[in-house]
């Protein structure tokens, strides 16, 4: 079976400015992602989600294995994913509307056409009104919300979004994952989500691969078969509540296997 | 006391705005009335001090002389700024699309920023004589580090993250330089061309004083050797006043090429 996304054995290390010292980030990584399927990476700090993405987005390049879109390696080759970086990173001299016309810009399509086609899309991601404002002049979540389109407007088929809510309080962030959820039943995508919240990936996912702390590899991989349409009011489920103490028990103990020195330093 | 609180806040921007300049004009027209009475009062010799309103009305007795010579300053001035300007702008991104480049005229650049240029106009008289083309150069001398230093600072500020968003989406370098780098560089290169703008005609009017036939620089010696000391005060206010225009100019430059800088500096 071809994958829409597949990773093969990737491994990546990086040479620290120490003289000689390689740090592995990743090591022997594998995981798939079907069509229209959302999966998520959930590992702790440092565990190379970050340097995974930048891999599959073409940002850099792996020491070791494969990465396929549609059964064709994209190794070093940009542009075939729409990535979501973790800062929202608009351009504060871009009004909202020039800020999600940018991909459609790079791909060479004018800035009149370009703006039509975005304004278009305004309401569907509740950004009507804040067309003609700066960045600034807006809330976290709207911000998000404009970068997300932004995203959109790649249009690839695969959407990689690295800790998109992480800068959010919680009340905002809530709303947000239960707005994207919608915004990816509608679209059908597939997306590979970034996070190191449990309840995120749980709310949000298919399934769920679980990397341990440095060098980063997958400890294991769920499935969450947990209905759809889910809410908030979800995690209040117990099959919810029991995918949760399994997740959490991989990522304490994969914790727990690699950092033995801090474990003592706890009675 | 709260309710007159929110009575003065109600008012909005747009009194405290007035207040921040009735304010300062206040207090310099005390300080103009404090002179002329002091004038009035010691009995002060003309030659030695003249008062506000002597000096206003050697301004205007010699409105015509004044416009001459302005005339003449004014536009060295803007041709000295424009060369700066274009020389600086290509210089910056010229050193900013290698980093061979950059590491080789940077540290130089910023090391003769440190030149007096005033002890180089003497030598560029010895060179281009006492003509326009000279006034020219000292004034694009003093415009054209600010510029260049600024706008190449500004290159180097822009957001890592934004580059990479950029490249992760197949941008070219041309389209991140246009898209990304320029406007990102603007805020900085401004406040270089800020700077240039307050030592640009003090460019041209050094470069005068040196040797000119016509110019408030040459104008200005001439009176000073006449100890006509209302009409040197005159002087000097022209020269103030041709100033601050170009740096108004600057900055209504710069809000317009720049709305979102100053609506999020100023959330007025």
């Amino acid at each position: 079976m071809i994958y829409k996304l597949e990773v093969r054995h990737v491994k990546k290390t990086f040479a620290t400015r120490q003289e000689g010292e390689i740090v592995t980030a990743l090591q022997d990584v594998s995981l798939s992602i079907r069509d229209g399927e959302f999966v998520s990476i959930v590992g702790p700090s440092g565990c190379g989600k970050s340097t995974l993405l930048d891999m599959i987005a073409g940002l850099s390049v792996p020491d070791d294995g494969d990465i396929l879109l549609n059964g064709t390696s994209i190794v070093s080759e940009k542009g075939h994913v729409s990535y979501m970086p973790q800062k929202d990173s608009l351009f504060p001299w871009r009004t909202i509307l020039d800020n999600v016309i940018v991909p459609l810009q790079v791909q060479g399509v004018r800035k009149k056409e370009a703006r039509q086609e975005a304004l278009a899309l305004l309401p569907d991601f509740g950004l009507e009104q804040f067309a003609d404002h700066y960045p600034f002049m807006l809330s976290g979540g709207m911000r998000q919300r404009a970068s997300f389109l932004r995203t959109y407007l790649q249009k690839k088929d695969v959407m990689l979004l690295d800790e998109p809510f992480a800068s959010l309080d919680a009340l905002t962030r809530m709303k947000m994952q239960e707005w994207l959820m919608k915004m990816w039943q509608t679209f059908q995508h597939a997306v590979l989500l970034v996070t190191h919240s449990v309840d995120e990936a749980l709310l949000l996912s298919d399934r769920i691969y679980v990397f341990s702390p440095r060098p980063g590899r997958v400890l294991t991989e769920i499935s969450v078969d947990i209905p759809r349409p889910r809410a908030a009011r979800t995690s209040a489920d117990p099959s919810f509540t029991s995918l949760k103490k399994e997740l959490l028990h991989w990522l304490e103990d994969g914790i727990s296997h690699e950092a033995p020195v801090r474990k003592k330093q706890i009675p | 006391m709260k309710n007159w609180r929110n009575t003065v806040k109600k008012r909005g921007p747009g009194s405290e705005g007035w207040q921040a300049f009735l304010l300062p004009l206040s207090v310099f027209l005390l300080l103009i009335t404090i002179w002329q009475l002091f004038v009035n009062l010691s009995g002060i010799e003309e030659w030695l001090l003249p008062g506000p309103i002597a000096i206003i009305e050697a301004l205007w007795g010699n409105r015509d002389l004044m416009w001459y010579h302005s005339v003449q300053t004014l536009s060295e001035t803007l041709v000295g700024l424009a060369i700066a300007v274009a020389v600086g702008v290509l210089i910056a991104t010229v050193i900013e699309s290698s980093e061979l480049l950059r590491k080789s005229f940077y540290p130089l650049l910023v090391a003769t920023q440190t030149v007096p240029i005033v002890a180089v106009a003497p030598l560029l008289f010895i060179w281009l004589s006492y003509g326009f083309t000279h006034k020219v150069f000292v004034v694009a001398l003093v415009c054209f580090f600010p510029v260049t230093i600024s706008l190449a600072d500004g290159y180097r500020m822009v957001d890592r993250d934004m580059v990479r968003y950029m490249t992760s989406m197949g941008a070219s370098p041309v389209q991140i330089f246009r898209m990304v780098k320029l406007p990102a560089a603007l805020p900085s290169f401004f406040s270089g061309l800020r700077i240039a703008a307050t030592y640009s005609v003090m460019g041209a009017v050094i470069g005068e004083m040196i040797g000119a036939s016509r110019g408030l620089g040459i104008f200005l010696i001439r009176a000073s050797q006449s100890y006509l000391t209302d009409r040197v005060f005159a002087i000097i206010v022209v020269i103030t006043l041709l100033s601050l225009s170009i740096y108004a100019f600057v900055e209504i430059l710069a809000r317009v090429m720049m709305p979102w800088y100053h609506k999020q500096k100023d959330p007025a």
